[in-house]
C-alpha cells in the first residue's frame, strides 16, 4: 500500500485492550479516524490501531501539543500504579529479609549451644520475635500500601482531570469527539 | 467519556495467554535506530584509542631517552604559555592549562593535535580562496530608513566581522512550528521554476523526506536545478540506500559535509548546523528545524517538539543563496558561476531591515556569540531568548546578569524534556544561576523546544544558533536577523504562549541529589570545550 503523505497524516499506536473503546473516542477528539485496528499477536492486553486525519488541519500545532500532552498523562496513570506497588515491593522485600534474618540468628543459637537450657530458650525467644518482626511488618506494609495509594490517589484525580480538559479543549478545536 | 480505574486494565490470563511487558497504556510507534548513540560511542572510542596512542608513545620516548620526562615538562610549561597568549576564552584557557598539566608527559601533544588553529588551516585557505572568488556577488547595503540605534550598531557589527550588510525590500513569515514551516516551504518548493537548494544538519529518512522526496523529484524531472547539502553527523546513517538512489535517480545532487571516518581528526567536531531552503533566488527558509519527523511531531522522541521557522521573500534572499552556493563549493571542491542564481529575487516593498548572516570556522571573529551579545546590550525593554541547550561563556552570563540587574524584562526559555541529560543538568544550572539576578526561566513542560530564537523590543534574531559553546565557536551556523514587524510579532506571540504555560524555574523546590550535583560540577569542568 502507497502511503498519502501529502494529503493524510497516519498514526500507529499500541494501546492496552481494556482501554481500547475509550482511546478510539479520544483520538477523535484529536482528529483522528480510526482505520485499522487489529489484536497483537503476541501479546493478549495489546491491541494495534492506525489511525488517519487529513493533513491539513485548523490549529495542527496546538492539537499536537495537546495530544503529546494526553499520551503523556495517560500513561503517567500507570506509571504512578507501579510505582505504589514497586514502593509497597520494596518495603515488603527489606522487611521480609530482615526477619528471616532475626529468625535465622535464633535458630543458629538455639542449634550452637543446644546443650544450654539458657541459649536454647533464648534462641527460641529471638525465633519467636523474628515471626513477631513478620507479623507487624505485613502490617506496616499493608498500611503503607494505603498510604501510598491514597497518595497517588490524588495525583490519579489530578492526571484524570487534565485528561479530560485536554482532550475537550482538542474536541472543541476539531469540533468533534467531544461528546463522546 | 469516562477514564476506567487501573484495576480494570488487567485481564484474566489464561495459560496460554501472555501479556505485554510493556505497562504503558498507549505506546506511538515511531522508530529509534540508536545511530547516534552508535556514532557518539564509536568516536569515543576511537579518540580513547588515540589517547592510549600517544600515552604508550610517550613511555616510548621515555625509556629510550632519559631526559624526555624533563623535556616533556619543558614542552608542557611552553604550551601553557602559549595557550594564554591565544584569543581562547577565559574558561577554554583555563580548561586546557588544566588539562595540559594534569596530563603530563603528552598534555602538550594532545593540546596541538587538537587545536584548530593547526588541523584546520587547509580547511580555512579554501573558504579564504572561496570567499575571495565571491566577494564581488556580496550585497552593499544599509539599514532600512528609520531603523533603530541597535539595528544600525548591529548591522555594523556584522559587516566588519561578517562582511554582509543588510538588505531591506523584503517581506517574511513567521512559523511557531516545524509542521506549519515544512508545510509552506514544501507548497513553495512545488512551485520552483530554476532551483531549490537545500542545506540542513539533519536530513533523514521518514515521513518528511517522503513528501519532500515526491514534490523534488517533480520538479527535477521539470528541469529544475535541485542541490542538498547535509551533514554526517547529523544524518549519517539516517538516509538508507534506496532513498539515496531514489534521490539520484530523479537528478538530485547530494553532497554531505565533512564526512566522518574511522579514524580521529579534531575536524570531525566542526560541522554544518545550517538549516537553509532557497527556492528560485526569490524566497528562504530558516529556523532550528531539520528534514526528519520529530520536528514535524510525527515521530515520538522527547514530548512535543517546539521549532520554529521563518520565510523571507524579496532581495534579501541572496543572503542565504551565496551562504549556500559557498558551501556547495567548498564541499563539492568545484568552483562554478555564481551569477544565475543570484540578483532574481524582486523587491517585495518591504521597509524592514533584514541581515541573514552565517557563522562558522571559516571567520576570524566569534559572528554567532558576538551578534548575541550584541543585541543582549543593546536591549533595553526586553529580552527573550529561547534555546535547547544553554551552555554559554563568561561573556553572555555576565551580560544577562548586567541586564537583568538593570531592570530589563529577561526571560530564558529551556526544554522541558531534555534530549541530551547531560547537556540539560549544566544548561539548569547555568540558568539557575542567573534566577537570583532576576533572569525568570521558564521551561515548557511536556515539549522538547528546540527553538533558537532571540526577541527584543527592538529586533529578532531566527535560525541554528544555540546559546552553548558549540554553536559559538565550532559549527557552521546561520540565522535571519530582522526588525521586521510581522516576525517580531510572531515571534512574540509564540513566546507568550510558552510563557503561559511554562513552569517558571524559581518556583520550582527541588534540591537535585548529590550524585546530580557531583555530575554536574564535573561536567561544569569541561563545559567550555563542549
Amino acid at each position: 500500500m502507497i502511503e498519502d503523505y501529502m494529503t493524510k497524516d497516519s498514526l500507529s499506536v499500541a494501546v492496552k485492550a481494556d482501554v481500547a473503546e475509550e482511546m478510539k473516542k479520544w483520538y477523535g477528539a484529536f482528529g483522528w479516524t480510526l482505520t485499522e485496528e487489529q489484536p497483537d499477536k503476541v501479546y493478549i492486553d495489546l491491541v494495534h490501531m492506525k489511525f488517519t486525519r487529513p493533513h491539513k488541519i485548523e490549529n495542527k500545532d496546538r492539537l499536537q501539543l495537546l495530544q503529546v500532552r494526553f499520551e503523556m498523562m495517560l500513561n503517567l496513570i500507570s506509571r504512578t500504579k507501579r510505582r505504589v506497588n514497586l514502593l509497597t515491593a520494596l518495603l515488603c522485600t527489606g522487611m521480609f529479609l530482615l526477619g528471616a534474618a532475626i529468625i535465622g540468628c535464633g535458630v543458629a543459637l538455639a542449634l550452637w549451644a543446644s546443650g544450654t537450657v539458657f541459649y536454647v530458650v533464648c534462641g527460641m525467644v529471638i525465633v519467636a520475635a523474628g515471626v513477631l518482626f513478620w507479623v507487624l511488618s505485613a502490617f506496616v506494609c499493608a498500611q503503607t500500601h494505603d498510604y501510598y495509594t491514597d497518595k497517588y490517589s490524588v495525583y490519579d484525580d489530578v492526571l484524570k482531570e487534565n485528561i479530560h480538559s485536554v482532550v475537550a479543549e482538542a474536541a472543541s478545536l476539531t469540533g468533534y469527539g467531544a461528546d463522546s | 467519556m469516562e477514564i476506567k480505574n487501573n484495576k480494570t486494565l488487567k485481564r484474566q490470563k489464561n495459560a496460554h495467554e501472555r501479556m505485554s511487558p510493556d505497562r504503558d497504556i498507549v505506546r506511538i510507534k515511531t522508530e529509534h535506530r540508536g545511530i547516534g548513540k552508535i556514532k557518539v560511542a564509536l568516536m569515543l572510542f576511537v579518540a580513547v584509542l588515540w589517547v592510549v596512542a600517544i600515552l604508550c608513545l610517550n613511555v616510548w620516548f621515555a625509556n629510550i631517552l632519559n631526559a624526555y620526562l624533563i623535556i616533556a615538562l619543558v614542552l608542557d610549561l611552553l604550551t601553557c604559555i602559549y595557550i594564554l597568549n591565544t584569543d581562547k576564552t577565559g574558561q577554554s584557557k583555563a580548561v586546557w592549562i588544566f588539562l595540559v598539566l594534569i596530563l603530563f608527559p603528552f598534555g602538550y601533544m594532545l593540546y596541538f593535535l587538537s587545536n584548530d588553529e593547526f588541523v584546520y588551516r587547509s580547511a580555512r585557505k579554501k573558504y579564504g580562496k572561496i570567499f575571495k572568488a565571491s566577494e564581488q556577488f556580496m550585497h552593499d547595503g544599509s539599514p532600512a530608513a528609520g531603523a533603530s540605534g541597535g539595528v544600525i550598531s548591529d548591522c555594523d557589527y556584522l559587516k566588519k566581522a561578517g562582511g554582509v550588510t543588510p538588505f531591506t525590500g523584503t517581506s517574511a513569515k513567521y512559523f511557531p512550528s516545524g509542521a506549519s514551516g515544512f508545510d509552506d516551504m514544501l507548497e513553495r518548493c512545488s512551485q520552483a521554476k530554476k532551483f531549490i537548494f537545500i542545506e540542513y544538519y539533519i536530513v533523514a529518512d521518514g515521513v518528511l523526506l517522503s513528501r519532500f522526496l515526491n514534490v523534488l523529484e517533480e520538479r527535477a524531472a521539470a528541469g529544475v536545478d535541485v542541490r542538498i547539502i547535509r551533514d554526517d553527523m547529523g544524518s549519517g546513517g539516517k538516509v538508507s540506500r534506496k532513498t539515496k538512489k531514489r534521490i539520484a535517480a530523479a537528478g538530485i545532487k547530494m553532497s554531505t559535509f565533512n564526512k566522518l571516518v574511522p579514524f580521529y581528526k579534531i575536524s570531525m567536531n566542526y560541522r554544518d548546523h545550517r538549516k537553509i531552503t532557497v527556492i528560485d533566488g526569490e524566497t528562504a527558509y530558516t529556523g532550528g528545524i531539520n528534514i526528519s519527523d520529530e520536528y514535524i511531531n510525527e515521530k515520538r522522541m522527547y514530548g512535543y517538539w517546539k521549532d520554529n521557522a521563518v520565510r523571507i521573500d524579496g532581495l534579501a534572499v541572496d543572503g542565504f543563496t551565496l551562504m549556500f552556493l559557498r558551501q556547495w563549493e567548498y564541499v563539492t571542491k568545484k568552483s562554478f558561476d555564481y551569477s544565475p542564481f543570484l540578483n532574481l529575487a524582486k523587491d517585495s516593498g518591504g521597509t524592514s531591515t533584514f541581515l541573514p548572516y552565517s557563522a562558522g570556522i571559516e571567520y576570524e571573529g566569534w559572528i554567532a556569540r558576538d551578534v548575541y551579545a550584541n543585541v543582549i546590550s543593546n536591549a533595553k525593554e526586553k529580552l527573550y531568548i529561547m534555546t535547547p541547550y544553554f551552555v554559554p561563556d563568561d561573556t553572555i552570563m555576565n551580560l544577562l546578569i548586567v541586564k537583568a540587574m538593570a531592570g530589563v524584562d529577561v526571560r530564558l526559555v529551556l526544554p522541558g524534556i531534555p534530549d541530551k541529560r547531560t547537556v540539560y543538568l549544566i544548561s539548569l544550572r547555568n540558568a539557575d544561576k542567573l534566577t537570583k539576578y532576576g533572569v525568570k526561566v521558564i521551561t515548557a513542560p511536556e515539549a522538547f523546544v528546540h527553538t533558537k530564537s532571540v526577541l527584543t523590543e527592538y529586533c529578532a534574531i531566527i535560525g541554528s544558533i544555540n546559546f552553548d559553546v558549540r554553536s559559538f565557536y565550532q559549527q557552521y551556523e546561520c540565522a535571519l536577523y530582522t526588525d521586521d514587524k510581522a516576525v517580531m510579532e510572531g515571534l512574540a506571540a509564540d513566546f507568550n504562549g510558552v510563557f503561559a504555560e511554562g513552569v517558571q524555574r524559581e518556583y520550582v523546590q527541588q534540591k537535585p541529589k548529590l550524585s546530580t550535583r557531583v555530575l554536574t560540577a564535573l561536567l561544569q569542568v569541561i563545559s567550555p570545550l563542549m
